[in-house]
């Protein structure tokens, strides 16, 4: 099972806390939201991302499991 | 105050060049940054103290992580330590779950929207209350059971019900200061819980919330006896 990282752009206020846990993942450029820089990550960043989602200030981030097949054609992150 | 209003009003200005905020509005945020932090953290500190008498085997699992914390690190317990404390971490959460400090959030309404039939025109203040959305039982099973393995890996109801477990609120305006109360807390039960053991003073059933104040808070009385772990003992 595959699994893509989203982020609702309305709620991210750019704390960066996501950086913090996952800097292979995400980046916070100053006074910027989250830029995703890969949506589908390796499973060994599972974890960090995890964490991520669950310290994110804001609740921005979510974890989606897709199927293996239908990895393209969303805009989320 | 009013010049520190001045200068943070102004520093956000719209297109127009206008200040964004008047100084009111920049006093009322100080307010509520300074205030909403104070009891909403006390009730919720006192609510899971009660909780833990309550539920001796969920009190006998934090304590044991406070002892194993305080073990391993040889008294010294860190930011990174209080942020794996799984059963602590249950523990509050399901403590804001059913005893949610404040009981009633309003939204403006920015776009019409229908619930059963009504339409609910923009400009309305809409009331939802944490209370009762926290408790829903076709979202939480066993909605009102203290059950704070509702947080332990793999389950996270927390997380999964993002609109329904809201006693922070939820989406843009979710309360600015969870991750602090969350880790204030912590803080407070790690010292807490390591160094006093609690027994009730009370009938467990008679702590109740009293409703008839602006802001919900315990009862009167509300009353616990306190014993140093050790040797010494007091009463609050």
């Amino acid at each position: 099972m595959a699994w893509r990282v989203v982020v609702d752009q309305a709620l991210c206020q750019g704390h960066g806390v996501c950086e913090a846990e996952a800097p292979e993942v995400f980046v916070v450029a100053k006074a910027n939201t989250v830029e995703v820089l890969t949506p589908l990550p390796e499973d060994q960043l599972r974890r960090a991302v995890e964490l991520a989602v669950k310290y994110c200030p804001t609740h921005a981030l979510s974890i989606i499991e897709i199927e293996a097949t239908a990895t393209t054609g969303t805009n989320e992150g | 105050m009013n010049a520190t209003s001045s200068t943070f009003s102004c520093r956000s200005k719209t297109k127009q060049g206008n200040c964004q905020f008047s100084a009111d509005t920049v006093t009322g945020m100080f307010i509520s940054m300074m205030f909403a932090g104070h009891h909403t953290t006390s009730s919720t500190a006192s609510w899971l103290i009660i909780e833990l008498l309550r539920n001796p085997e969920v009190m006998a699992h934090v304590v044991g992580e406070m002892d194993a914390l305080a073990e391993a690190g040889e008294g010294v317990i860190t930011y990174q330590d209080l942020r794996e404390v799984p059963w602590l971490e249950a523990a509050i959460k399901e403590t804001l779950r059913m005893h949610p400090p404040l009981i009633l959030l309003l939204r403006m309404v920015m776009e019409p929207f229908e619930v059963q039939g009504h339409t609910i025109p923009v400009g309305s203040l809409v009331g939802t209350s944490p209370a009762v959305s926290n408790r829903l039982p076709e979202v939480f099973e066993s909605a009102n059971v203290f059950d704070p393995s509702r947080y332990i890996d793999p389950r996270q109801d927390d997380l999964d019900n993002p609109w329904n477990w809201i006693p922070f609120g939820a989406g843009r305006h979710r309360c600015v200061g969870a991750a602090f109360a969350l880790m204030q807390l912590k803080t407070i039960f790690c010292v807490l819980l390591r160094d006093w053991e609690f027994e009730p003073a009370q009938p467990l059933d008679s702590y109740r919330n009293d409703h008839s104040k602006m802001v919900v808070q315990l009862s009167q009385p509300c009353r616990v006896r306190y014993k140093r772990r050790r040797s010494q003992s007091g009463a609050v």
